[in-house]
């Protein structure tokens, strides 16, 4: 029986259908087949980069992964007899934790070919960092990688930050029912448009539009930092991806204070606040809707936030005397706060000075701003600046009340691309992803700290991992404890899905009688 | 040449010139125990020697990082190789200032370079092609269209 038999029918067969798990891993298997298989189509995007820069040897590695993404999808697709008609809430938010479970194993193929992880753990845990933007790394000789496994680390970044279901199914299964359930089990909310199909492919646009304009500034600053041309628009790529993503990755070691200029330090910047940005406010901006920019209710919250900790962080950092020109001062401060605030996770100095230069207090602001994160249907991770709003907003209008007589009536307003009153939905909607968050900064502070990690480390590391941040002070690394390397790659995954994709799973899997529709 | 052995968490011995000896790891693991004093470091060359008028940036690399030298671009041309998948770098020998927060870029932790001197020279290298892989890759990948034209013949009305 499909979805669409019981569309159809009373309530006593309805009934009898919940009853039955078989309709949801119906869903998970077919969408899952069709999410592999775009899996392999993207493949072809490294192994031509391979080609182009003449590293024959690297092709069959992704050849193979691909050829395994393939049969994987097709597989599963197969043992599916037709397209479901229908997708349930608790189905599509199923079918996204899955399929990026799967995707995690099929994408570490090429990658643990490479020969540049100790582990296949070790290659699945960069392949989940890629797709959940975070940008911690485990990778091995980072300087010696080749041209197509560079592409492919900034790829999943790209991808991942767009939204990897969403790009497969809404290109490769034109109107297929259920596609804003999953959009919103990817972590985003915003329709730009009536139709969720035309919503997907108008992401896609702004993105690919701004890859090139944002490709080209890129490429400009590399060649005036003195890379060659072949090598500077490579460069300018998996710059870009990574920024607009707000992953983190970098094609060098040392991120990017590789580059030693400031130019390209000031396009990053810009380009990952760019990225950082709802992707609603950027169609309103689009659509010529320019004041959307200033009444947001997310910009306010991001520009106070940002604002505040900045200032306290650069005092901080003025008075420990670890900078003390006003470039220096923005180039190491500035630039590292909004790389944090916004969860992109760029570094223009060493982890380890981070720990042993920067005062506690500077130290302080960036753990808050990584935690407090970017905008709600962006790339970014975190708390999102629209929940931290609310929250505020929420505790205004508690106190108004409490103030106020009893007999007044208090209504509270916000505008997020269009007004609404502040309701007790939405108040218990925000708080409760901010407790979730908090949770788990706090369970994975605690892991860190049983592993035999020092303090101000293992917050620093807790509060980047669980915001898809990407900044380190060290403590990711290869040498990491096997059971800590599987936290955070579940700590990343449950993040940068907002944690419900990941608690529904969790409830399938103990529960597999009947789900909540 | 100097020699580059140093012991975990102390300073390396003095080489030349008062400058102390030491390898890229141990200099960025802890930088303030090097902060403003003369430093000789060897490792390889990776990326591209960066060329603004007559300096240039090399970075140095070792285990798993690098450090940037900002040198004069006639030392720099020096340099042949750099490191990268389809090469190794040349193997450079740097003496210079260890900057923290260096003012003059913008807060980088740097070596200002007095000298340089190209101890080893890098080239290509010789990376095997896998028969076995590229026959598995295609093996898959046929695999996998025909079970895709298989699934869409299924699915045709």
């Amino acid at each position: 029986m499909t979805g669409a038999f019981a569309d159809q029918t009373g309530p006593h067969l309805r009934k009898a259908r919940e009853k039955r798990p078989i309709g949801t891993l119906f869903v998970i298997t077919y969408y899952a087949g069709i999410v592999l298989r775009w899996v392999a189509v993207i493949m072809v995007i490294p192994a031509l980069v391979s080609a182009l820069s003449g590293e024959w040897s690297v092709v069959p590695d992704f050849l193979i992964g691909a050829g395994v993404a393939l049969v994987g999808g097709s597989t599963l697709v197969l043992l599916c007899r037709t397209a479901p008609s229908r997708v349930y809430w608790s189905q599509g938010m199923l079918t996204v934790a899955v399929s990026w479970l799967l995707s995690m194993i099929v994408c570490a193929v090429p990658s643990w070919l490479s020969g540049h992880y100790l582990s296949f753990v070790d290659a699945c845990f960069d392949v989940m960092s890629g797709f959940t933007t975070t940008g911690l790394v485990l990778i091995q000789d980072l300087d010696h990688v080749s041209d197509g496994l560079n592409t492919w680390r900034h790829l999943l970044s790209y991808l991942g930050g767009q939204g990897m279901i969403v790009l497969a199914l809404s290109f490769l299964a034109h109107g297929f029912p259920g596609l804003y359930t999953l959009y919103v089990g990817e972590g985003k909310d915003e329709r730009l448009l009536p139709s969720m199909w035309r919503t997907a492919r108008a992401i896609w646009f702004i993105s690919v539009v701004y890859l090139l304009v944002g490709t080209g500034a890129f490429a400009v600053a590399t060649r005036q930092a003195g890379l060659s041309a072949y090598r500077g628009l490579l460069h300018a790529f998996w710059l870009f991806m990574s920024a607009w993503s707000t992953g983190g990755f970098a094609p060098q070691s040392q991120s990017i204070l590789f580059y030693h200029s400031r130019i390209v330090e000031a396009v990053a910047l810009v380009v990952f606040v760019l990225g950082s940005l709802n992707f609603g406010l950027h169609y309103a901006v689009w659509s010529g809707n320019r004041r959307e920019v200033t009444r947001n209710l997310e910009i306010r919250s991001f520009l106070v936030t940002s604002a505040i900790l900045t200032l306290i962080s650069l005092a901080a950092l003025k008075v420990s005397g670890v900078y003390s020109t006003g470039e220096v001062l923005f180039r190491k401060g500035v630039f590292h706060l909004l790389s944090a605030h916004t969860t992109t996770g760029f570094m223009t100095i060493y982890p380890s000075m981070l720990v042993v230069s920067w005062p506690a207090l500077a130290m302080f602001c960036v753990v808050l701003a990584q935690l407090l994160g970017g905008s709600a249907s962006s790339t970014a991770g975190g708390f999102k600046g629209v929940r931290v709003g609310i929250a505020a907003k929420t505790v205004v209008h508690e106190l108004r009340r409490l103030l106020l007589p009893e007999s007044a009536v208090v209504v509270t307003r916000f505008h997020f691309f269009r007004d609404h009153v502040l309701g007790d939905r939405q108040a218990r909607a925000a708080l409760l992803v901010i407790f979730l968050y908090t949770v788990t900064v706090s369970v994975t502070a605690v892991a860190n700290l049983a592993a035999g990690y020092p303090l101000q480390e293992s917050l620093f590391e807790a509060a980047s991992v669980t915001g898809n941040v990407g900044l380190t002070a060290g403590l990711t690394s290869a040498s990491m404890p096997l059971g800590l390397k599987l936290h955070y790659i579940l700590v990343m995954w449950s993040g940068r899905l907002e944690f419900m994709a990941v608690l529904v799973l969790v409830g399938y899997l103990i529960h597999r009688r009947r789900l909540p529709q | 040449m100097l020699a580059c052995g140093l012991l975990s968490g102390l300073p390396a011995a003095a080489g030349s010139a008062g400058a102390l000896s030491v390898d890229v790891e141990s200099l960025l693991a802890q930088p303030n125990l090097y902060a403003g004093q003369l430093v000789t470091i060897r490792g390889e060359v990776i990326g591209e020697v960066m060329y603004r008028g007559d300096r240039a940036w090399v970075n140095i690399g070792g285990q798993g990082s690098a450090v940037g030298v900002w040198v004069d671009a006639g030392l720099a041309r020096e340099i042949q190789s750099c490191g990268s998948y389809g090469h190794t770098g040349d193997t450079v020998v740097v003496m210079g200032e260890f900057r923290i927060a260096c003012p003059e870029h913008g807060g980088d932790p740097d070596i200002h370079a007095l000298e340089l001197h190209v101890v080893e020279l890098g080239g290509k290298v010789q990376r095997p092609i896998s028969q076995a892989r590229w026959a598995l890759g295609l093996g898959l990948l046929c695999v996998g269209f025909l079970l895709t034209l298989g699934g869409r013949h299924r699915a045709a009305p």
